[in-house]
């Protein structure tokens, strides 16, 4: 992970890069990234303390872990999406839908129903499948979406949430907002 | 999950080309430096521990496939396109490891002087769809298991006294091992048996930079064995086995198994 993140340094960058007007999109996209890599090295530290824990502060921890763990999914979900978007111009897309028929592929009706019957292997394999026959690269964060201390809830929204970012309307509805 | 990464040797088709006989070591270093350039920081969190190698067991196992191999001395002549098998139950290694091998930057890739490589083609293995308490496998890399004598580690062979009793005891640690990378302290669910079948004996010649530091040699011989073997246990130890491979220097090229159909 990130040993070297000290908040008030990047801080101090940004803002100074700000200041003197040279701003850079991948200083900024940096922070946010090391950013988000510590509240998941976070989240795994919370679990192991809810674990390891007793008593009352057994309870909290939990409680503080699941709060914090909720966030984390919905990022992910957001990241989920966004990567699903951004996968529109790959050759990724046409393994799961039909352009010439404007249709969704057998294939994503298959993830669909697997997602549905919780089944996060076989879900996983299909997926990764695509992407091999594609020749395409596997975005790092999507494999979070299958670790299975996620519950299978939790692992449902996710898989929606990629398959809607990839399959949606969202980019044709931003352009025209 | 498991995958197939096909590389052609760049050259004549026809051609024959050769690589020393410790071409594991070769194919485990060409892993090392792709995985490295893609991502140092997931590369470092696997080999290296502080300043330290990381002795801890690796998640996945590999073998490589030399079609029409001969072997000469200290080389081992081919034709035609590398096969290299990738075997993990860890989905972050197999995408990092995918997308290592997937690089383009990567290739020409050198795995000596005279044998340059490039990705031609990958897929994905179907993997059995149901492991039951009893299955037949055959291995694809020869399985070392070894015991502890003095300070000394002695090779054991299915047909040797207590074979099976250390053959629990290297695999219980390696699945433990494992299985703790993902957060479970679970080792063996139920003690293997092991029936060999069609079983032979396997001396390899190999070669790591810490036995060449300590001996000044260039190569060892490793003993381990090849073939066909039943095992019965617990199907979710079965299935871990099949994934990561079985015995010791899995992530070196050995131990690399495929269910008999």
């Amino acid at each position: 992970m990130n040993e070297k993140f000290n908040f008030d340094e990047i801080k101090k960058t940004l803002e100074e890069a700000i200041l003197q007007n040279q701003i850079e999109f991948k200083a900024f996209s940096q922070a946010v990234s090391s950013y988000k890599k510590l509240g998941f090295e976070l989240e795994k530290i919370l679990e192991w303390a809810a674990n390891n824990a007793k008593g009352e502060d057994k309870i909290k921890l939990w409680s503080l872990y699941k709060e914090f763990s909720l966030q984390n999914i919905s990022e992910l979900c957001e990241w989920l999406r966004w990567y699903g978007e951004s996968l529109r111009k790959s050759k990724v897309y046409e393994r799961f839908f039909d352009k010439d028929k404007k249709v969704p592929k057998a294939v994503t009706f298959r993830i669909l129903e697997l997602t549905r019957l919780g089944k996060r292997e076989e879900v996983f394999h299909i997926i990764l499948r695509e992407f091999v026959n594609a020749q395409e690269e596997v975005g790092k964060n999507f494999v979070k979406a299958f670790n299975p201390k996620y519950s299978v809830e939790s692992f449902k929204v996710m898989v929606y949430s990629f398959l809607s970012g990839l399959l949606g309307e969202g980019i044709e509805k931003n352009k025209e907002g | 999950m498991r995958a197939k990464f096909i590389f052609e040797v760049l050259g004549k088709q026809s051609e024959v080309h050769s690589l020393p006989v410790y071409y594991r070591t070769i194919f485990m270093s060409f892993l090392k430096r792709a995985l490295s350039l893609y991502d140092k920081n997931y590369f470092n969190r696997i080999y290296w521990w502080g300043e330290k190698k990381n002795k801890w067991q690796k998640p996945f196992v590999f073998s490589v496939n030399l079609p029409n191999m001969n072997f000469q001395d200290d080389t081992v002549s081919f034709r035609g396109d590398i096969m290299l098998n990738i075997s993990t139950s860890d989905y972050e290694f197999f995408v990092n490891m995918y997308n290592s091998l997937l690089n383009n930057r990567l290739y020409p890739y050198p795995l000596t002087d005279s044998c340059k490589i490039a990705l031609k083609q990958t897929y994905l293995v179907r993997e059995p769809e149901k492991f039951d308490s009893k299955m037949t496998f055959k291995t694809f890399a020869p399985i070392l298991i070894e015991k502890k004598e003095g300070n000394k580690k002695v090779p054991v062979l299915p047909y040797d006294e207590g074979f099976e009793e250390i053959f629990n005891n290297v695999v219980d640690f390696e699945i433990r091992n494992i299985r703790l990378l993902r957060g479970q302290n679970k080792g063996l669910q139920k003690r293997l048996t092991f029936k060999p079948i069609s079983i032979q004996k396997a001396v390899v010649k190999h070669r790591v930079s810490e036995f060449v530091e300590k001996t000044n040699k260039d190569i060892m011989f490793l003993t381990g064995f090849s073939g066909l073997f039943e095992l019965s246990g617990d199907p979710e130890d079965l299935k871990e086995l099949y994934q990561n491979g079985i015995g010791f220097r899995r992530g070196q090229g050995f131990g690399f198994v495929e269910v008999v159909r």
